[in-house]
C-alpha cells in the first residue's frame, strides 16, 4: 500500500507539472491531477490487504462530492466579498480611506496603523486574504503610493497584511478546520492568533512602509484618490459594520434566543444595509458577477483542492503525507515546520489544515504540549505560504489588484521575505515555548 | 412550531436563495467569458451549487 | 475561435450534467435507503422519539425506539447507536440487540439510529463509502455509512460559532449538527439540538436509570478503548473496566471520568440534567485515523491499515494494532459485552435497578461471527420488520 499511495502522489505531481507546461491554469492542473490519481488508483496494485471494489459510478461520486468539501467556505468568501465589493462600488471604501488620509496623513505612524486596521478587518471577518486584497487592497495601495512607499515594498506589504488578516481572529479557517477535525472546540484561540498575527502585521507595516518620501500635500494626495459619492458620512460608513458586529455579538450575548444566521447570511444582510445607506445605487447582479469573476481563482482552487483532497484520501496519498510528517522527530518538526507549512499551503491551500493540522494536533497532545498555542502558531504560518506556487492565490490576487508590473519572485516576494521570516520565527518560538506562552495567556 | 424555529427556517430559505443568486451570477459569467479555461473552472464551481439547490447533497 | 469556445462550453456542461446526474442519483439513494430490522419476538412496543416530544415530529431524526418491557419491576436502561454514523459499531450492536433480546426483569430501550440525519450523508473530503454490509449467509445486511454531523439538507446554515446551550461554551460551528455536542438539547434549537431535547424528555418521562452511548474512535485519539462515565457511575464503570480487562478482553478497556468542563456530550449532560447515569463506550476504528491508507469498506470492516500500524511502531497511537487489525466482529463484541457487564455490575451495586436479559451471544461467539444473529427481513413476519 505504501508503494501504491506513493505512486499516486507521483502521478499527481507529474500530471500537474505536465499540465502546467501545457499552460493550463492551476485549477485545471490540480483537477487533472485528481482525475489521473483516481485512474492510477484503479489501475495500480493496492497492496497485500483485501480491498473493496471501486465502481465507475463511485469514482464519479467521489469527484463530485469533493467539490462540497469547502462549499460553506466558498459561500462565505462569495458573500463576504460581495458585501465588501458593494461597499467599495458604492463609495464606502473611498470615503473611509479619504477620511483617514484627511485626518492622519501628516501623522505617518497613526496613518499607517489605521491603514493596517483597514487591511486587517476584511480578512479577520471572512478568513480570506484574497477578500482583503480585492476589497481594500487597491485603495490602501494608492495611499501607500502617496506616502512614498516604493512599488515592490507596497505590494509586499499588501500581501503580508492580507495574509495576516486571514490569520487574525475571529475567523481563522485553518485553526477552525484543524480543530474541528481533531474534535477540539474552537475556543481559546483569540489571543494567541491576535498576538501573533498582530505582531506580524505591525512588523511588516513599519519595516516596509515606515520610511518614505511623501509625494505631496494632503490635498494633492486626496486628488489622486477616487472621490466618494456625495451623501456619505461617518455614520453611514460605519452602519454596515455595526450590523455585522451586532449580528455576530448577538449570538454570543443571547445564545439561547438568537437565530442562526450563519456567516453567508450575515454578510448578505450587511450588503443589504450598505444598499440602504449608500447614496449611490448599483446593480446587485453586476456586483455579484464582478465578485464571481474576482473570486474565480480562489473559489475554483478551493473546489478543486476539495476534489484533490477527496481523491488523495481515497487512494491513501493523504494518509501517506500525514504519516510522513508525524513520524518526524519532534526537534525536526520544530526546526522544519516553518518551511513545511507555508510550502504545503502553496500546494493545497486550506486543505493543509485537516491534512497536516489534525495529525499534528494529535501528536502534540500526546507529547503533552499545548495544542491551542501550537495550532495558533501553525494557523499564522500557513497563510504566509499564500504567495508560493503552485496556487499562490493571495499573491496573484495582490499582483492583479495593484497592477504590479515587476517580477513576482525577484520583486515583491523578495521584499516580503524579511517580514515573512519574522512571522515564521515568532510562530516557531511560540510553538517551542508553547507551555509558558499558554500559561501566560491562560489557555 | 416555536418562533425561533420558524425564523431559522426563513433564514434557511434565504440561504438557499443566496446560493441561487450566486449560481445565477456564475452562469452569467460562464456564458459571457471567452476564456475556455475560465469557462471550465466555472463549470466546476457550479456543481455544488446545483446539487445543493436540487437538495441532493 | 468563438465557435471553439462555445463547443467546449457545451461539452463541459454536458459532462457536468452527466456527472451530477450519476452522483446525484447516488446521493439520493444513500439518503433514502431504509435499513430493515427484524425485531425480536420478545419486543413489547416500537415507539417514535416524537412520542416524547413533538419538536422533531415529521423530521428525519424522528427515529424508532425499540422497547422491551418484561413487566417485572426493575431498572430501565437506554442503549443507542449512531450518534456518529461514521462509527458503524453502534448501529450494528443495537440492531443485533433488538433482533435477539429477551428481557426477564426491568426494561430495555434501544435506539439504533440516534442521528439519522447524519447517516444520510457521507463526510465531505473523507472519501467514505456510502454503505457497509455484512454477509449473513442468507444475504447481506446493509447499513448507511455516514458523517459525524447532521446532513446540511436538514440543517443549514451553521452558526458563525456554536454556543452550547445552556452552558455557553464555544464549540466549532459544525458541532451544532453533532449530536454528541448538543446534549441536553434545546426545544427551539436546530434539528440536532431538538433531537437531544426529545431524547432527554424520553429519559425523564420513562425514568431511565442507565444510558449507554456507543462510539468508536481513531487510534490517534486519547479517549480510546474506554468507558467514560459521569461521576455518579464511577463505581459501576470502574468495576466493569477491571472485570472485562481481566477477562475476556485481550486489549484492556480503561475508564475515565467525564470532564466537567467539557459540555454537550452525553456522558456529561445526561447525568447533570436528569437522574439517569450515562456511560459512553469507545472502541478502536482505524478508518477514522487521518493517517490511514486506502479508504474503503474493507478498511471499515476489517480494521486493517498498514499506515496506522506504522504509526503504532513509532508509538503515536493510544491503541495497539497488528496484522489482524480491528475487525468489526471484535468491535461489536466488545461493546455488547461491555453493555451486559454494565447491567450485571449495576444490578449488584443498585439492586433496585435490576435488569435481567437473555438471548445475547457471548463475547467469543460474537468475535467468531455476527452472521447468526441478524435475520432475513424477506422471510420474517411482516409485523416484525421495522425500518430505520
Amino acid at each position: 500500500m505504501l508503494t501504491h499511495s506513493l505512486a499516486v502522489l507521483i502521478v499527481i505531481a507529474v500530471v500537474f507539472a505536465v499540465a502546467k507546461k501545457l499552460r493550463l491554469n492551476t485549477e485545471l492542473c490540480l483537477l487533472l491531477g485528481a482525475v489521473s490519481a483516481v485512474i492510477a488508483h484503479v489501475i495500480l496494485p493496492m497492496g497485500e490487504d483485501p480491498r473493496s471494489v471501486l465502481t465507475f459510478a463511485e469514482v464519479i461520486r467521489h469527484l463530485v462530492e469533493g467539490t462540497f468539501t469547502y462549499f460553506d467556505v466558498c459561500m462565505t468568501f462569495l458573500t463576504a466579498t460581495f458585501f465588501m465589493t458593494l461597499y467599495k462600488e458604492t463609495g464606502g471604501v473611498s470615503y473611509l480611506v479619504r477620511t483617514i488620509v484627511k485626518r492622519f496623513y501628516d501623522h505617518r505612524v497613526v496613518c499607517l496603523l489605521l491603514l493596517m486596521v483597514v487591511m486587517m478587518v476584511p480578512g479577520a471577518v471572512t478568513g480570506s486574504g484574497a477578500t482583503t486584497v480585492l476589497t481594500v487592497g487597491g485603495l490602501v495601495g494608492a495611499v501607500l503610493t502617496a506616502m512614498g512607499v516604493e512599488e515592490d515594498k507596497r505590494v509586499a506589504l499588501i500581501f503580508i497584511l492580507a495574509a495576516m488578516s486571514a490569520a487574525c481572529p475571529p475567523i481563522n479557517l485553518w485553526a477552525m478546520m484543524a480543530a474541528a477535525g481533531a474534535n477540539m472546540p474552537y475556543t481559546g484561540f483569540t489571543w494567541p492568533l491576535l498576538i501573533l498575527s498582530g505582531l506580524g502585521a505591525l512588523f511588516a507595516t513599519f519595516y516596509l512602509a515606515g520610511k518614505g518620501e511623501r509625494k505631496g500635500t494632503v490635498d494633492e494626495v486626496l486628488a489622486t484618490l477616487p472621490e466618494a459619492p456625495a451623501g456619505w458620512n461617518l455614520l453611514k460608513a460605519f452602519v454596515p459594520f455595526v450590523v455585522m458586529v451586532v449580528l455576530i455579538l448577538g449570538a454570543r450575548i443571547f445564545p439561547a434566543w438568537w437565530p442562526t444566521f450563519g456567516l453567508p447570511m450575515i454578510f448578505m444582510l450587511c450588503g443589504f444595509t450598505t444598499l440602504l445607506v449608500s447614496p449611490k445605487k448599483v446593480n446587485v447582479l453586476d456586483i455579484a458577477m464582478t465578485t464571481v469573476t474576482n473570486l474565480k481563482e480562489l473559489v475554483g482552487i478551493m473546489m478543486v483542492v476539495g476534489v484533490l483532497n477527496q481523491i488523495m484520501t481515497l487512494t491513501g496519498a493523504r494518509g501517506l503525507l500525514s504519516l510522513a510528517v508525524v513520524i518526524l522527530p519532534i526537534w525536526l518538526l520544530f526546526a522544519a515546520l516553518w518551511l513545511i507549512l507555508p510550502v504545503t499551503e502553496g500546494v493545497l491551500q486550506y486543505a493543509v489544515a485537516p491534512l497536516f493540522g489534525v495529525p499534528l494536533i494529535m501528536l502534540f497532545n500526546m507529547l503533552g504540549y499545548n495544542p491551542i498555542i501550537a495550532l495558533s502558531c501553525w494557523a499564522v504560518m500557513w497563510p504566509v505560504g499564500d504567495c508560493l506556487p503552485p496556487t499562490a492565490v493571495v499573491g496573484r490576487a495582490t499582483v492583479l489588484e495593484l497592477d504590479y508590473k515587476g517580477e513576482y519572485y525577484k520583486g515583491f516576494v523578495k521584499k516580503a521575505l524579511v517580514p515573512m521570516l519574522f512571522i515564521l520565527a515568532i510562530c516557531t518560538l511560540a510553538m517551542i515555548f508553547n507551555k509558558p506562552f499558554g500559561n501566560f495567556l491562560g489557555v | 412550531m416555536s418562533l425561533l424555529v420558524i425564523v431559522n427556517l426563513i433564514i434557511t430559505i434565504c440561504t438557499y436563495a443566496t446560493a441561487a443568486f450566486f449560481l445565477l451570477a456564475i452562469i452569467r459569467v460562464f456564458i459571457k467569458t471567452k476564456n475556455v479555461q475560465d469557462a471550465l473552472v466555472y463549470v466546476v464551481i457550479m456543481i455544488p451549487f446545483v446539487l445543493r439547490l436540487l437538495r441532493l447533497k | 475561435m468563438k465557435n471553439k469556445t462555445t463547443i467546449v462550453k457545451i461539452v463541459a456542461v454536458a459532462l457536468a450534467v452527466v456527472m451530477m446526474a450519476i452522483a446525484g442519483y447516488m446521493f439520493r439513494e444513500h439518503r433514502t435507503y431504509k435499513e430493515p430490522v427484524v425485531v425480536s419476538k420478545y419486543i413489547t412496543e416500537v415507539k417514535k422519539l416524537s412520542d416524547y416530544s413533538d419538536v422533531i415530529k415529521g423530521t428525519v431524526n424522528d427515529c424508532n425506539v425499540y422497547i422491551f418491557d418484561s413487566g417485572v419491576p426493575g431498572g430501565t436502561i437506554l442503549i443507542w447507536g449512531r450518534s456518529h454514523p461514521e462509527e458503524p459499531v453502534g448501529v450494528m450492536a443495537c440492531s443485533l440487540i433488538v433482533e435477539n433480546l429477551k428481557v426477564t426483569q426491568g426494561r430495555v430501550f434501544v435506539i439504533d439510529s440516534m442521528n439519522t440525519s447524519a447517516s444520510t450523508n457521507t463526510r465531505v473530503g473523507e472519501a467514505y463509502p456510502r454503505f457497509f454490509t455484512y454477509d449473513c449467509g442468507w444475504g447481506t445486511m446493509k447499513w448507511r455509512f455516514g458523517d459525524r454531523a447532521g446532513n446540511q439538507l436538514d440543517s443549514w446554515p451553521d452558526p458563525e460559532v456554536y454556543i452550547h446551550y445552556p452552558s455557553g461554551q464555544n464549540l466549532a460551528n459544525v458541532d451544532v449538527r453533532n449530536i454528541n455536542r448538543t446534549w441536553p438539547g434545546k426545544a427551539n434549537g436546530l434539528l440536532t439540538e431538538r433531537t437531544n431535547y426529545a431524547a432527554m424528555q424520553m429519559i425523564k418521562q420513562e425514568g431511565i436509570d442507565l444510558a449507554i452511548d456507543l462510539h468508536e474512535a481513531e487510534l490517534e485519539y486519547s479517549v480510546e478503548n474506554t468507558i467514560v462515565f459521569h461521576q455518579r457511575g464511577d463505581v459501576v464503570g470502574s468495576m466493569v473496566s477491571m472485570d472485562l480487562t481481566a477477562d475476556p478482553f485481550d486489549v484492556a478497556i480503561t475508564c475515565n471520568y467525564s470532564p466537567e468542563a467539557l459540555h454537550g456530550l452525553s456522558h456529561r449532560e445526561i447525568g447533570d440534567w436528569s437522574d439517569c447515569v450515562p456511560y459512553t463506550f469507545e472502541v478502536a476504528e482505524p478508518m477514522l485515523d487521518r493517517i490511514r491508507g486506502i479508504t474503503d469498506e474493507a478498511l471499515l470492516m476489517e480494521g486493517k491499515d498498514r499506515f496506522v500500524m506504522l504509526a503504532g511502531d513509532h508509538k503515536l497511537l493510544y491503541s495497539p494494532i497488528d496484522e489482524s487489525g480491528w475487525p468489526i466482529e471484535k468491535r461489536v463484541a466488545r461493546h455488547i459485552t461491555t453493555i451486559l457487564k454494565t447491567i450485571e455490575w449495576n444490578n449488584m451495586i443498585n439492586p433496585d435497578q435490576t435488569i435481567q436479559v437473555e438471548g445475547i451471544p457471548s463475547y467469543q461467539e460474537l468475535c467468531q461471527s455476527l452472521a447468526p444473529y441478524y435475520y432475513n427481513p424477506a422471510t420474517a413476519p411482516a409485523d416484525r420488520v421495522y425500518y430505520d
